[in-house]
């Protein structure tokens, strides 16, 4: 039976696992107490989590999620062999298997990843990333966070902060009903604020700038 | 009978919640139906205090999860309505005390005996959150008309609707009429616009709520008060009837957005 935190390296960051005989409170508070023994090392670290077969809540998620935040760790993705946990994963916009993402994080190839659906508003607190495009039937509300390394379509308001295409995806685009945000970046370049925000559009990169053009 | 339970939740503290639980619960007793409130905010308990039965209490939550009296030695009656009974929270910071799976089997114990069950719910993704949302048929969010209270409640209803507990019912609490004019406040439009939930109430701005809480009679119970109007009128709403709020000038066609309640028991 073993009872501490396993940690190796992967190609997509670290891998964490949690072992599964412990119950969760305990593997978290465990968890916790292991980042904290080393705080600048697993700092700005990306990390998957092993939740093996327990059967986990949005909220316990949630919690997993903000225990990481609070200590500068992204949690990248989680495995679980439970399809309650990966159900919930997913509405949280946690990717739920090692995704091929260190080649998809290479030139070119992102465009054919599969494409994440989302068919509802994604709120505030949630984050989403992906390596391949992201659609959105739904607005994107302020305090949410989309990162694709690939496009976004969102079928509504985009309204949240948004970082698309990785800096050398010169064929990444976001298409949004309104693009009302601030904060959105376009392969690792700032949005302009003249972008317009009332109509439907389509945002590219022409000559490594960005250029808009009506989306119909 | 067979009790209606709704959770009144938020995603920041100090919105309103406690006062909302007060006078709902005592709107809806003055109109002759059977109430029962329970302050699941453990720790931060203060639904006694608003409901002025502070120094009733004997027992609470904790003492009938465990065992160490009966469901009804911890019901206290209130002082105006005969049919309106509070169970207190435990001040103890143990919250782990009571589980999802207690607040279900109370729920049902006291199902058969009311008409409703009001939850005063800790806030957001607190412990304790789960427990007041587990028993839940209908929740209702309270939000201010302020950016980081709207920020937070959407952060609620995303959680919500990944538990598949539906769309919660929003009251706006703290309107100022005057500042939305100035464009100075968020207008109930705004708040509207971005969360996307059927809209249960306004209540205004109203230092009456300051002094009634003071005394430990809910604002209801005045019958000039603004905010003892509109929460009336919000226990109305939640019976099924259509009410308008007569004290703010809005264009007929913002009531329309509190009709969608029609028909979604
Ligand atoms: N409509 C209102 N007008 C004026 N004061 C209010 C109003 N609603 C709530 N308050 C005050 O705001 C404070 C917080 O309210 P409370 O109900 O305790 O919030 P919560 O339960 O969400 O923490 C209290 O002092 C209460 O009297
Ligand atoms: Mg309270």
């Amino acid at each position: 039976m073993s009872t501490s935190i396993e940690m190796k390296g992967i190609r997509d960051g670290l891998l964490a696992t949690i072992p599964n005989d412990l119950p969760w409170e305990e593997g978290l508070r465990l968890f916790c107490e292991h980042l904290d023994r080393q705080p600048q090392f697993f700092k700005g670290a990306r990390l998957t989590v092993d939740l093996g077969t327990r059967s986990l809540r949005v909220n316990d998620l949630v919690r997993l999620r903000e225990a990481l935040s609070e200590r500068g760790i992204s949690l990248w993705a989680v495995l679980s062999e439970s399809p309650a946990t990966m159900k919930n994963a997913q509405l949280l916009g946690l990717a739920t298997r090692l995704s091929k993402t260190s080649r998809a994080l290479a030139p070119g190839s992102a465009a054919r990843e599969m494409a994440l659906w989302i068919p509802r508003t994604v709120r505030s607190g949630v984050k989403i990333e992906h390596s391949g495009p992201v659609v959105v039937i739904g607005d994107v509300n302020p305090g949410a966070e989309i990162v694709t390394a690939s496009s976004l379509v969102v079928w509504g308001r985009l309204r949240g902060r948004v970082l698309v295409g990785d800096p050398q995806n010169a064929e990444a685009f976001i298409c949004t009903l309104r693009f009302q945000t601030t904060q959105a970046t376009l392969a690792g370049i700032p949005l302009p604020s003249s972008i317009p925000t009332e109509f439907p559009l389509k945002i590219f990169l022409e000559n490594h700038l960005p250029a808009w053009e009506k989306w119909e | 009978m067979s009790a209606q339970v709704v959770t009144i939740t938020s995603g920041k503290g100090g919105v309103g919640k406690t006062t909302a639980v007060a006078n709902i619960a005592t709107a809806l007793a003055a109109v002759g139906q059977k109430v029962v409130c329970i302050d699941a905010d453990i720790g931060l308990r203060n639904l006694d205090v608003v409901m002025g039965l502070e120094n009733r209490i004997v027992y609470d939550l904790v003492d009938i999860v465990e065992g160490r009296c009966r469901l009804r030695q911890a019901m206290i009656r209130d002082r105006h309505f005969q049919d309106l009974y509070l169970i207190p929270a435990a001040q103890t910071r143990d919250k782990t005390a009571v589980s999802p799976g207690d607040m279900v089997d109370l729920c049902n114990e006291l199902r058969p005996e009311f008409d409703w069950i009001l939850i005063d719910s800790p806030a957001g993704i607190e412990r304790g959150f789960r427990n007041a949302i587990a028993p839940a048929d209908r929740i209702l969010l309270v939000t201010n008309p302020e950016v980081s209270a709207v920020r937070d409640a959407d952060r609620v209803i995303g959680i919500l609707e990944a538990e598949e507990k539906g769309s919660p019912w929003l009251i706006i609490n703290r309107l100022k009429p005057s500042l939305v004019r100035q464009n100075e406040m968020l207008s109930p439009e705004d708040v509207l616009d971005l969360l996307a939930v059927p809209l249960l109430g306004i209540v205004p701005e109203d230092e009456a709520i300051l002094i009634a809480t003071n005394r430990g009679t809910p604002v209801v119970l005045d019958e000039k008060s603004r905010a003892g109007r509109a929460f009336r009128n919000i226990a109305l709403r939640l019976m099924g009837k259509e009410v308008k709020d007569e004290d703010w000038d809005t264009p007929e066609s913002f009531w329309s957005r509190f009709w969608p309640l029609k028909g979604r028991k």
